[in-house]
């Protein structure tokens, strides 16, 4: 017995690799013509699933540009799930780290954008908290709650003008028009059928950030204002609930925790 | 063949959703590919439902790796068995093929269907494969002839015996691919037509039609490449007339992957194959 | 941060009942039947049964874990030098110089 699945598997990521033992033509040649379609099939489709996962990053940098670094992350992090709607694990931490990228400082956070936003396409439908809801939670308790969000729900904050540029970049619009300077946080919600990306106040972030790891409304007030005095408890709130990013708000009356 | 004729389905493809729901096409079903519906939610099942309320489905599994000289991935066959629970389809199959390798628990999923040596052990497993499949999602699946690119000097057996041999061992249904039978038989250098006359037609649930590219192999021969990028080839309708002229009229989908077309020219190749259908099919069905 | 817990609980709560009146709606549960809703924000899943498009060329190219990329420019987008005088800050671009000479050399 020849054929070794791992040897076959492992030569289709190494473009020197030869065709596996045994591996041949009808006529019983070595075949590494015919060999390389499969190389070709696996490393172009994944090209494509990563392209599709990060459309702005591509549009940002080019194909040329957007496949050397894709191909760089394929053998970096060889592929683990048979699921390609979810492949793209990771990919803005390795542009973050990977050396021709660091052209493009703003790349990362465009990508954290866009894997938020696939993960919130895919995620479970959770309704919003209903007025009603919202109503008749006691006030007394409320410092001490702690809120349950959509699975779709995520914060970027970058010190870039993350939403413009990613705005710009899925439109195929001139980034010219662009400040430079101006930090931007994006804020992720799915409540119904279409994947928002909100442009928040950048002093909200670290209160939902506290938020989201499960602090109290209590804690997160005090995080918020210790990080900004500005900061606005309340407008933030707000935003969360018309934004639809909150499923409940657990009140803990049984003293637990 | 086996099972309920669902007539001429598509490839069902996102984009194409808003004709479908608006014109309501003369079509017996859908097909899918299952891991497409393995997220949580979102749009995708609201159109799978959509589209399960007026039509059957066709669930087509292209990552459970049934040729895997490992173990089958549990975890990715409970997926399987969690969208065809939700969707009741009609039809499910997957490949004779192997698309993932777990080296110590690490799984290398490798985004391709990968063809397998036609030898003994590899029957063993995939006759073990299919079996584990079946028994989980508790309903008979069938597996598709691939299309391959080269010969393994392991081979002991030929492509017919080693699909007869697993039909028989394992009960499951075939789908016989007509694309992947010219594709095929033109880069291992075998007569389509010998091919299709030996195969079990009488297994077959589903056939499948494709376009195809070309390329050329080492030694400067045609060599055909599966791309689902365009039209189904004049010679891939000849076979498939002459499957039908044999069999009588058997569930038919068309795939189109790569380079999606518009709705209406997808729509017309499911409608040539229709017609193919009502003027031989059931003639040949009716003198049965 | 000297706030006392009570303080900050009030002030958690008169700031909710802010929000929910502020809120001028809230996000409305899904909507049932709404296909339309379905027109227009799909994405094609990237599961197929067909080999890529193309021929062997793709899969065999050379890849040079850092190597390759460095002798490439971005271009889309980013390839406007005006914009990149803009968004990169005049030592970040001395330091880009540094680090490709590392990396190169």
């Amino acid at each position: 017995m020849q054929f070794s699945q791992t040897e076959f598997a492992t030569n289709l990521f190494d473009p020197d690799a030869p065709a596996p033992a045994g591996v041949v033509d009808p006529a019983g040649n070595p075949a590494p013509k015919r060999y390389s379609v499969y190389k070709n099939n696996v490393v172009v489709s994944y090209l494509e699933a990563l392209a599709a996962a990060y459309p702005a990053c591509k549009n940002l940098v080019g194909e040329e540009f957007f496949n050397a670094i894709g191909r760089a992350y394929l053998q970096k992090k060889p592929p683990n799930s048979q699921l390609m709607i979810l492949f793209g694990e990771g990919f803005a931490s390795f542009v973050a780290g990977y050396g021709p990228a660091q052209q493009i400082p703003f790349l990362p956070d465009v990508a954290r954008v866009e894997r938020a936003w696939r993960l919130a396409y895919h995620s479970a439908d959770i309704a919003p908290i209903s007025r009603d809801r919202l109503g008749k939670l006691p006030p007394e308790q409320l410092g001490d709650a702690k809120l349950v969000f959509l699975p779709s729900v995520a914060i970027i904050t970058s010190p870039f003008p993350v939403h413009a540029l990613w705005q710009a970049a899925i439109s195929l619009q001139p980034l010219d028009a662009i400040a430079p300077g101006a930090a931007e946080s994006v804020l992720i919600v799915r409540p119904t059928l279409d994947v928002n990306v909100h442009n928040i106040d950048a002093s909200f972030g670290p209160s939902i950030q506290a938020l989201l790891d499960g602090n109290t409304l209590n804690e997160a007030a005090e995080t918020g204002i210790t990080k900004n005095e500005n900061f606005d408890f309340s407008a933030m709130l707000a935003l969360l609930i018309q934004s639809g990013a909150i499923a409940d708000i657990k009140i803990n009356n049984e003293g637990n925790k | 063949m086996i099972g309920k004729y669902h007539g001429v389905g598509v490839g069902f493809k996102p984009e194409h959703f808003k004709d479908i729901v608006e014109s309501h096409p003369n079509l017996g079903f859908f097909e899918v590919h299952a891991e497409n519906y393995m997220g949580d939610g979102g749009v995708p099942h609201r159109m799978l439902s959509a589209l399960r309320e007026r039509y059957q489905l066709s669930v087509h599994g292209v990552g459970l790796s049934l040729g895997t000289m490992g173990e089958l991935d549990q975890k990715h066959l409970h997926r399987l068995k969690n969208v065809v629970d939700r969707y009741q389809p009609a039809l499910v199959s997957e490949h004779l093929a192997w698309s993932s390798h777990d080296e110590a628990k690490n799984l290398l999923f490798l985004n391709d269907l990968l063809p397998i040596p036609y030898t003994q052990e590899t029957l063993d497993r995939v006759v073990d494969h299919v079996d584990q499949t079946q028994t989980t999602l508790g309903r008979q699946i069938l597996v598709e002839n691939p299309s391959t690119y080269v010969a393994f000097s392991d081979t002991q057996m030929s492509e017919i015996d080693f699909i007869s041999e697993l039909q028989k061992r394992s009960g499951c249904g075939l789908i016989l691919d007509v694309n992947n039978v010219y594709i095929s038989a033109n880069n291992q250098k075998m007569d389509a037509f010998e091919y299709l006359d030996a195969f079990p037609t009488q297994s077959v649930g589903e056939i499948h039609l494709a376009g195809h590219a070309e390329d050329v192999d080492d030694s400067g021969d045609k060599l055909l490449i599966d791309a689902h990028d365009r039209q189904i080839a004049p010679d891939v309708w000849d076979l498939y007339r002459h499957v039908i002229q044999k069999t009588g009229e058997i569930t038919t989908l068309i795939e189109w992957d790569n380079d999606v077309p518009d709705w209406p020219t997808l729509y017309q190749e499911a409608a040539d194959a229709q017609s193919l259908m009502a003027e031989i099919g059931a003639n040949t069905h009716a003198a049965q | 941060m000297s706030k006392s817990k009570t303080a900050t609980g009030l002030v958690v709560a008169s700031a909710m009942a802010a929000a929910i009146s502020t809120a001028a709606s809230v996000a409305p549960a899904h909507a049932e039947g709404a296909m339309e809703k379905c027109y227009g924000v799909s994405v094609a899943g990237k599961n197929d049964c067909a080999a890529g498009p193309g021929t062997t060329c793709a899969g065999t190219s050379k890849v040079d874990y850092q190597g390759n990329a460095w002798t490439l420019v971005p271009a889309g987008l980013c390839e406007n030098a005006d914009f990149w005088a803009k968004v990169i800050p005049g030592d970040r671009a001395g330091s880009l110089e540094a680090l490709d000479r590392d990396m190169v050399g």
